[in-house]
């Protein structure tokens, strides 16, 4: 039960985040910050494919990480979740096209063995 | 000539005003962002300990919620969302996973100095190295992306 969790967990986080990132920057760069410029980009958000398919994926992920800690340790459930940061960082280089240089893929490197130390 | 050049150097400080605007704007996000995720998590935590074990139902997830602690965890999370949503709109999401990574720190060291527990040499050792990680990526451009009428549908 625990590592189908961490697998759904994993898989819902990476699509999540990797769907978030393409539909926000499908809208935009958001400069206003004043309550009708935050409801106007909410009721656009709201119709971006890519936004309500992140909102569903971290809808799964949110609900599968409370039932993970509520049977597991945290120092179990926060190093798993970390995880994410491995197929995240390939799926922007070969999905997202961003620029992954040797210190983003050091960086990644270095945060995912340090947050399995961090959680012993 | 001159004009030439003097169009080029204003350009230059626009992009550079640009490139500063963004690196402050980025900087600001990526705090809130790092501060109610941790605060959102420990609340959430907290409330579901407190609860125990909930079993496997769907309704018994929905019922927690309504619990002040994880209530209170839902909130912040959704600011969370809001804050990081904003931030993908001009950021790599492979600069923002890496640089929010130092709420992982954030609550050790709270840990340590707030509940007072004991941070191990291990433990300072996974601080130290997620810090090194966090800094090395902070010092990469935040957008690299192509824009969207560049990217592929």
């Amino acid at each position: 039960m625990k590592w189908l969790l961490v697998l759904i967990l994993v898989s819902a986080t990476t699509l999540g985040d990797v769907a978030r990132s393409r539909g926000m920057k499908k809208h935009g760069e958001v400069r206003e910050f004043h309550p009708g410029a935050i409801r106007n980009a909410l009721w656009r958000l709201a119709q971006n494919k890519w936004v309500i398919l992140s909102t569903c994926a971290m809808a799964v992920s949110f609900f599968t990480f409370i039932r993970l800690v509520s049977i597991a340790p945290l120092s179990f459930a926060v190093p798993v979740s970390a995880v994410t940061l491995i197929p995240e960082t390939i799926l922007a280089r070969v999905f997202l096209h961003e620029k992954v240089d040797w210190r983003r893929w050091a960086g990644a490197g270095l945060i995912a063995a340090g947050v399995v130390l961090l959680s012993r | 000539m001159p004009a030439t050049s003097g169009i080029i150097q204003a350009a230059g400080q626009v992009s550079a005003q640009e490139h500063a605007r963004l690196r402050a704007k980025t900087r600001l996000f990526t705090g809130i962002v790092v501060v109610s995720n941790v605060t959102g998590n420990s609340a959430l935590t907290h409330g579901m300990k407190l609860l125990g074990d909930i079993g496997n139902s769907p309704l018994a997830l929905i019922g927690a919620l309504f619990h002040p602690w994880v209530a209170l965890g839902v909130a912040l999370l959704i600011l969370w969302t809001l804050t990081h949503m904003a931030l993908l709109s001009w950021a790599d999401l492979s600069y923002v996973l890496p640089v929010t990574a130092i709420g992982y720190v954030l609550s050790a060291l709270s840990g340590e100095f707030v509940l007072g527990e004991t941070v191990s040499m291990g433990q300072w050792g996974g601080i130290l190295l997620i810090t090194a990680g966090v800094t090395l990526v902070g010092l990469t451009a935040p957008a690299t992306a192509p824009h969207e009428d560049q990217a592929p549908q």
